[in-house]
């Protein structure tokens, strides 16, 4: 018996070795990318009405006309977007303004420099049937929530989750439209739309109505490439946003691209997106569209602290910069 | 056993890990990767020290997902091999079947089985059954079938009945690989537990899968954390099998003994 014990610590000695040196291999490569004007811009979902500004930058030659060649790659749930622009695998990428403080505050060095919507269309999805139509009203019902930790743990701090059943999420509507006491994470101007296409009546309840508000679709580089390349970003910030005023007024050229791209949208659901869009991006009177006010970042650097997501600290420092919007 | 010979084991073993943790430390220092992709052994360390209480909840909801879908898998899995033991047909017929267990992509299955099964516990503990058994059904059946002879001459000699054969003969000749099924299905139902967490877990009661899940945006050397302990909780499952699978294997072969 002891024999068996003793051959067993040995053997876990083993699995732990190879599963650590596994992990030690994670991510070994880096490159440094050469300094032309070939630009990837890394998404962080699905190219959808989220993005279309970039796509709507592309197809109408915005960037090309700055001299700019630009891919824009399609992320998706695993697409890890803060790590592949501080690590140099692409110039550009596309998050939610949380997430690059969560990453900073974990040793990235990445900076937003454009926020293409103002207000974050964050919410929970629930059927008209339920009588639910504010976050006081959440009660005995199942919530689906992804692996966002940020919101979720928000909103167990300011809403009375007591008799919600927190559930995960696995990025399907499916669940939510055969049960009329589910609930689920969504983006206003996406999962709504599509459910209601497929017959559901769904409400939505804005987190930024409860003052969970993160600048959403920033686009952000590392701080080395913001520093080395101040020209190409200019550039490449400059028709992104002539992108997102096109964008607004008439989606139908970039929607359609996008169509093609990312099947569980059809066009009818983009231009319903787009639409839904419009009131979230444009800024207040006199701004211009991308920009950034630095008083929010700070009520979100408090936020997260407050759900002990940052370091107590942790500093805003060159978390983003309006340096590179266009002067107006 | 003595104390040198004790000391001949554990030696070696503390050793590797020594190694090990200077050999990560070393990586840490000279790659100069940020903690969100490489975090050192200290930061680790200290992640797991200042969230113990929340990794030790985590780990005690996964052990008991992982151990009751094992126990699912050793009950059904046994009996299962039984039924195939007994006619060529049922093999033929049922035994693809039970290799679909093996081949399935439970990732891409997961958020179904949530839609018939109600997220928590029961869900984890199925996907963790439905992981860990086809190790069970297969080894114990080949176990079953691999009978002596000889000895299966002499039982039809003495016009012994199927269930006397089965009794008697099959079941102590397959124990041995009965436990090394339930030894190789006891890691397995760790593995499917955590899997099972990313997606059918309710977020009250977070096992270490949901935890990693949601960690690998805002704390990755508590995630590092939560993965060794993954790790650990899977050797140790394999531990306990292999205790309690060692102490029957001699029950039986005393049985045996007896019976002669």
């Amino acid at each position: 018996m002891k024999t068996t014990l003793t051959a067993l610590l040995g053997w876990s000695v083993a699995v732990f070795g190879f599963g650590s040196v596994l992990m030690l291999c994670c991510g070994c490569q880096s490159e440094t990318l050469p300094q032309t004007d070939k630009i990837s811009l890394q998404l962080n979902w699905f190219p959808d009405a989220q993005h279309g500004g970039f796509y709507m930058a592309q197809l109408k030659g915005y960037y090309s006309q700055e001299g700019l060649e630009v891919e824009i790659l399609a992320g998706g749930p695993g697409a890890n977007v803060e790590a592949k622009v501080d690590r140099g695998k692409v110039e550009f990428g596309i998050a939610n303004a949380h997430r690059i403080l969560l990453k900073r505050n974990e040793g990235a060095k990445i900076s937003a420099v454009f926020a293409a919507f103002q207000k974050s269309p964050r919410c929970i999805m629930v059927h008209r049937e339920s009588g639910i139509r504010t976050f006081e009203d959440l009660e005995g019902v199942t919530l689906a929530v992804g692996s966002d930790a940020a919101f979720r743990k928000f909103m167990e701090q300011n809403v009375d989750l007591h008799d919600v059943k927190l559930v995960s999420y696995s990025g399907s509507n499916a669940t939510f439209l055969q049960d009329k006491n589910y609930a689920q994470q969504a983006y206003s101007i996406s999962e709504p739309i599509l459910v209601k296409r497929q017959g559901a009546d769904p409400v939505v309840l804005m987190l930024s109505d409860i003052g969970f508000n993160p600048y959403t679709s920033c686009v952000f580089a590392s701080e080395d490439y913001l520093k080395n390349n101040p020209e190409t970003v200019r550039k490449f910030v400059r028709a992104s946003q002539k992108g997102w005023e096109a964008y607004l007024e008439n989606p139908e050229f970039a929607n359609q691209k996008m169509a093609e791209l990312n099947k569980e949208h059809d066009l009818i659901a983009l231009n319903q997106g787009a639409a839904a869009a419009a009131p979230l991006c444009r800024p207040k009177e006199g701004e211009p569209i991308g920009s950034m006010n630095p008083d929010r970042w700070k009520v979100l650097v408090g936020q997260l602290k407050n759900l002990k997501m940052l370091k107590p600290d942790f500093q805003l420092n060159e978390a983003f910069t309006v340096d590179f919007l266009p002067v107006h | 056993m003595n104390l040198k010979k004790n000391a001949g084991y554990v030696l070696p073993a503390l050793g590797a890990v020594v190694l090990l943790l200077l050999g990560w430390a070393l990586l840490k220092s000279s790659s100069g990767y940020p903690d969100y992709i490489l975090p050192g052994p200290g930061t680790v360390w200290s992640a797991f020290v200042d969230h113990r209480m929340e990794i030790l909840r985590s780990t005690w909801i996964t052990f008991l997902s992982a151990s009751g879908g094992l126990s699912l898998s050793v009950l059904f899995g046994g009996l299962t091999a039984i039924v195939f033991s007994q006619a060529k047909w049922i093999r033929r017929g049922l035994y693809p079947l039970a290799i679909f267990l093996q081949t399935v992509p439970i990732v891409a299955v997961a958020p179904i089985i949530v839609l018939w099964l109600e997220e928590g516990i029961v869900a984890t503990m199925f996907i963790s059954f439905i992981v860990s058994l086809f190790p069970i059904i297969t080894n114990t059946t080949a176990g079953l079938l691999n009978v002596d002879n000889g000895r299966y001459e002499l039982f039809r000699l003495y016009r012994a009945s199927r269930f006397q054969r089965l009794y008697r003969l099959q079941i102590p000749g397959a124990m041995p690989q009965f436990v090394t099924g339930v030894k190789i299905a006891s890691g397995m139902s760790v593995l499917g537990a955590v899997v099972g967490e990313f997606f059918c877990a309710t977020l009250q009661n977070k096992g270490l899968g949901r935890q990693i899940f949601e960690l690998k945006d805002y704390n990755v050397p508590w995630m590092y954390a939560c993965i060794l302990i993954a790790t650990f909780l899977g050797v140790l499952t394999f531990s306990i099998v292999s205790l309690i699978g060692d102490r029957v294997l001699l029950y039986w072969d005393e049985k045996k003994i007896s019976n002669i």
